[in-house]
């Protein structure tokens, strides 16, 4: 069930970064991911992500739209907006079921979303799926 | 004639500006003696010029309405009319913007109450999911058992934050609809699947017809909630070894779905009421069956809003049979 991910076995295990101001959604999240191969980076809110985005050059983010001191969307226009950040893969988790949502999330630029509540196994086959298409 | 909708007009100046300072109608009616300044036309046919504030209660101008006219304009009688008609549409205004407020307040409300409880909803299915998943470790039986308890609980209660959320929607007149090509054939089958958990543990057999595809322009996700809600309540309301049949046909610019079962049915004096909202049939609170009443008034919300319609069919024997009608995508305006 937890093969690790990417392609060979020995090869450095992708980064992914997550945020999420839920400390039992965050800990979900970094659960799942880490038992799925990943490395992963936790971040509390808006600001410490766009830290750790900087610093540890994740190969994903999986972003929540709902969030303190910066939100999902705005977060991910930063992303986009420096070199260094610029593109790394986004998904972003949703929990407001409105398409708009959606729309000024890809707007935003990022590459894919999740709708809250999410089946913790449907995010990694989507974190799997935006990885392979890069 | 011309009329502005003063928004940000300079106080002062012409008609409209007057009128904004003043708070009360402005007539020139004879411009070729005013000085030009701002605000007033430069063109020389124009002979007379009225401006009416909207006053709110407040004392503050809602909206002015602006005339310039060729003609020397008519007698007080007149003016005074557009005057109280210009006090009646600031309390139109008014009344408008009040009922929007609520509404914004209503909206704001439903959607922080619902991220509040989903939030928690999504960490303890999200969790539970894992614990069943048993990577974290083997599960007894026992354990699993109520470990799956508890998510199924879990899970109906995520359904009703749902079903509430709907429900405002509903009311507020705001239900969207993403449509598409939709097979409802194929989505009978689905929604069957999905509820086949609950129908096994309650020892209820269902069966479904659905041979020939019966194509619909709609929204999926909301078509199958109609399809899992009538699923749902026929189990509910079906005792251990009863039937339920859920059936798709197509033919003559509509798509029939019905869904009958064997169960405790609906009474006579029910009937009317069934499609309300909260409204909780006597049998159900008799047998002690849950739920919150918003089930088929979201259902019937969701047949309307694709042009479609539901009902309960009348019937000889016990349970019931309900009937959902939509227009099929192909041939949709034949249908009516």
């Amino acid at each position: 069930m937890t093969e690790p991910a990417g392609s060979g076995g020995a090869a450095r295990p992708p980064t992914i970064l997550v945020a999420d101001d839920e400390p039992d959604l965050l800990d979900l999240l970094v659960y799942r991911l880490s038992h799925s191969g990943y490395e992963v980076v936790a971040a509390h809110d808006g600001q410490e992500a766009l830290q750790a985005a900087r610093e540890s050059s994740p190969d994903l983010a999986v972003l929540d739209v709902m969030m303190p001191k910066m939100d999902g969307f705005e977060l991910t226009r930063k992303l986009r907006e420096e070199e260094p950040t610029r593109r790394i893969p986004i998904i972003l988790l949703t929990a407001r079921a409105q398409e708009a949502d959606v729309d000024s999330g890809f707007d935003a630029g990022a590459d894919d979303y999740l709708r809250k509540p999410f089946n913790p196994d449907e995010l990694v086959a989507r974190v799997r799926a935006v990885l392979g298409r890069r | 004639l011309r009329q502005l909708c003063g928004t940000n007009l300079p106080a002062g100046g012409g008609p409209a500006g007057l009128a904004l300072q003043r708070r009360q109608t402005v007539v020139f009616r004879d411009l070729t003696r005013e000085p030009p300044r701002p605000g007033l036309p430069a063109d020389p046919r124009l002979r007379s010029a009225i401006a009416i504030p909207a006053v709110g209660g407040n004392g503050r101008v809602l909206a002015i309405a602006e005339f310039f006219s060729d003609r020397q304009l008519p007698e007080e009688g007149l003016v005074s009319t557009l005057t109280s008609l210009a006090g009646r549409i600031a309390q139109y205004i008014e009344r408008m913007g009040a009922e929007a407020e609520t509404q914004r307040m209503k909206d704001e409300f439903v959607s922080t109450v619902s991220h509040e409880l989903r939030t928690p909803l999504s960490s303890m299915t999200g969790w539970l999911h894992i614990l069943l998943g048993g990577e974290p470790g083997p599960l007894t039986s026992e354990q699993r058992q109520f470990l799956t308890t508890i998510k199924r609980n879990s899970d109906r209660l995520m359904r009703q934050v749902g079903d509430l959320l709907l429900a405002g929607q509903i009311e507020s007149g705001r239900l969207s609809l993403e449509l598409a090509e939709v097979d409802v054939a194929e989505l009978a089958q689905e929604a069957a699947d999905l509820v086949a958990p609950q129908a096994e543990a309650q020892k209820v057999a269902i069966t479904v017809a659905a041979g020939q595809p019966a194509v619909v322009n709609g929204d999926r996700a909301r078509l199958l909630q109609l399809l899992d809600n009538l699923l749902t309540n026929a189990i509910k309301f079906t005792p251990d070894g009863g039937q339920v049949r859920l059936s798709v046909t197509a033919g003559g610019g509509r798509c029939e779905v019905t869904v009958s079962d064997t169960g405790i049915g609906v009474p006579p004096q029910d009937r009317p009421h069934l499609f309300e909202r909260f409204y909780r049939a006597s049998s159900a609170t008799e047998h002690r069956i849950t739920g919150t009443g918003l089930g088929l008034a979201i259902c019937r919300a969701i047949a309307e809003g694709h042009h479609g319609t539901i009902r309960l069919a009348e019937r000889e024997g016990p349970g019931s049979v309900f009937v959902v009608e939509l227009p099929l995508a192909a041939r949709e305006e034949k249908a009516i």
